[in-house]
């Protein structure tokens, strides 16, 4: 069953020619997908390939050119940004950013931070809203008490997991995250990679993520999307990706991968 | 005989509530020819180790070490003059953040220029000179992977994407023929093409010129295919260290398992979507710091003895200290 269906989306950035300066044109798609539920997807590329930008498309942070988008069989016009739509959507799709601290006003507790979203978005009364941002701390694997913890009180990796409490407290249908493994070191990442795992199994989750770490693709994906030039290139089955490359973007970034990984060998 | 020697290097910095000790008897060796890979996570004074190596750091912070030698000339006593000789022309190190180690009013090209040594430079007078140095700029960072010379000679460094930066920095690096490159997280934020790219090119100096090379990094799927040895450090103490080969196989630290285990690259027969074996908890701070093995309240093997900072143990040419290895199966 797909739980979210993207037509022709389409994004361009068009700087305008002056006197002696050439235009600068980057066009983002036509993108198609359809995600299904729980699924997870990982997008792959260079740098400049569009990955970030159609992350942000996808969750309405920027307006698109053209395209629709449509999640629970609700259509929604990625261009316009008409003030109903936008809210329907901040439910069912949310976004992990890529610098997790940085995203975090450092002068409210974590509890007012988790707070937003919620008032923000439903009409619950406070004393409704403070079991729910509770139940949400307990779940990522913090304590009720980091309510009251400020951003600087925690670490690295309890940052990463208020930034995904704070992604899942409105229960989403579909996240999508931006590099969200990139700035963790190794034993915290793999922290963050089980409690990713485990919540798309409670909540069924559809995630969608860009990473440049091809060892947590190939583990946590089901799909992959490779970009390259603001165009998905290749797309399909992580093993088929990974097995027989197509593309020739593909094919460099997987033997780039392959050449790092130790080759388990008739020998041994 | 090894290269860069050091033995029970210990950092003290003063706070409020008395000293703490950020690199803990810290030991470290570098052979000529060999790739060593310095390997933890953040907070753990990899990079402290890196300053401590080049006379970077801070006068207050109480610096000393049993023994911590450059070919066989001990470094903490040698006087600034020759430490900077030293520095100069036979370490070199590659900072972990180009935007910020590079000098911001000056363009690349003059960067690179400045720091080509006197003696590379041919021809008698100054404009065969200054026309030298530029072919050496040149073929350098050509040399490095980076290809459009003229554009990025001249841009400044808030013009340049992070990856031409470090590249860059790589290139200012070999430019004096170092004996040792020190590179400090290389592979930051790199797409997996350049960074195959810089590793090879990290392989190649060391077999044709037998650079050594310490190289700093929590990346363990490319410390793993290119490094000859390893040292694993976890909160400013050493926890393991020997051959890539032997500590990949069998790990005998808890914490060097864990680390191994943290990279599903490096396992086969773990099926898609299944948890990874983590450590609880997270890196503790310097301000709070437990006492003895420092991985005590984390390590799923630890006892009451594990209050007492274990000594560094061996087998062959591979150490490492904890007080209920991983070989010693009963506790």
């Amino acid at each position: 069953m797909d739980i979210m269906q993207v037509k022709d989306l389409t994004f361009i950035h068009n700087e305008r020619k002056r006197w002696l300066k050439r235009p600068e044109v980057f066009q983002l798609g036509p993108v198609n997908l359809s995600v299904k539920r729980g699924e997870t997807i990982a997008i792959i590329g260079e740098n400049r390939s569009g990955k970030s930008l159609l992350a942000k498309l996808l969750v309405g942070a920027l307006p698109a050119d053209a395209g629709e988008i449509e999640i629970n069989t609700h259509k929604y016009l990625a261009k316009y940004q008409s003030k109903d739509s936008q809210q329907k959507r901040t439910h069912d799709i949310r976004m992990i950013l890529q610098h997790s601290s940085e995203s975090m006003n450092p002068s409210v507790p974590v509890g007012k931070i988790l707070d937003e979203p919620l008032r923000l978005n439903t009409g619950l009364s406070e004393a409704e809203r403070k079991p729910i941002i509770e139940d949400m701390l307990v779940k990522v694997g913090l304590l009720r008490e980091h309510y009251y913890f400020y951003r600087h009180m925690l670490s690295d990796g309890q940052q990463q997991r208020v930034a995904l409490a704070r992604a899942i407290v409105l229960k989403p249908k579909v996240l999508v995250a931006d590099e969200p493994f990139a700035a963790l070191d190794p034993s915290i990442r793999s922290q963050t990679v089980n409690l990713i795992l485990k919540l798309q199994q409670e909540l069924g989750l559809a995630f969608i993520f860009i990473s440049h770490n091809l060892g947590i693709v190939r583990h946590i994906a089901d799909r992959i999307i490779v970009m390259e030039g603001g165009e998905i290139v290749e797309e399909g089955k992580t093993e088929t990706i990974f097995r027989w490359p197509q593309h020739t973007r593909t094919k460099k970034l997987v033997t780039a991968y392959q050449s790092l990984v130790p080759q388990n060998t008739i020998r041994e | 005989m090894p290269m860069l020697d050091i033995k029970n290097l210990t950092l003290e910095m003063q706070s409020s509530d008395g000293a703490i000790k950020a690199l803990d008897k810290v030991n470290l060796s570098v052979s000529s020819g060999e790739i060593r890979a310095l390997v933890g996570e953040s907070g753990s004074g990899k990079s402290l180790i890196v300053s401590a190596i080049c006379g970077a750091l801070p006068s207050q912070w109480n610096l000393t070490a049993d023994r911590m030698s450059w070919n066989g000339e001990n470094l903490l006593s040698m006087s600034v003059q020759q430490r900077r000789e030293v520095m100069r022309r036979e370490i070199a190190v590659v900072f972990q953040n180009p935007q910020a180690s590079l000098d911001p009013s000056a363009t690349l090209g003059e960067q690179l220029e400045e720091s080509i040594p006197d003696e590379f430079v041919e021809g008698s007078w100054f404009w065969q000179r200054a026309q030298h140095r530029k072919k050496i700029a040149i073929s350098t960072v050509h040399k490095v992977g980076i290809k459009h010379h003229k554009h990025y000679l001249s841009a400044f460094p808030h013009q340049i994407p992070a990856d031409i930066g470090q590249k860059f920095m790589i290139a200012m690096a070999l430019v004096s023929q170092p004996k040792l490159l020190i590179a400090d997280d290389p592979t930051r934020g790199m797409e997996p093409t350049t960074k195959t790219q810089i590793l090879k090119l990290f392989t190649r100096l060391n077999q044709t010129r037998s650079l050594s090379i310490l190289f700093v990094s929590h990346d363990l799927l490319a410390i793993a295919s290119m490094s000859h040895s390893m040292t694993v450090l976890y909160a400013g103490q050493t926890v393991e260290s020997g051959r890539m080969k032997h500590i990949k196989k069998r790990p005998l630290h808890p914490y060097t398992k864990a680390l191994l285990d943290s990279a599903p690259s490096f396992r086969k027969d773990l099926p898609p979507k299944s948890l990874l074996p983590t450590l609880g908890g997270s890196i503790p701070t310097l301000q709070h710091l437990p006492i003895g093995c420092r991985l005590g309240p984390r390590c799923p093997r630890a006892q009451r003895a594990c209050v007492q900072t274990p000594a560094v143990r061996k087998i062959h040419d591979h150490n490492y200290s904890c007080h209920f290895p991983l070989h010693m199966e009963k506790l």
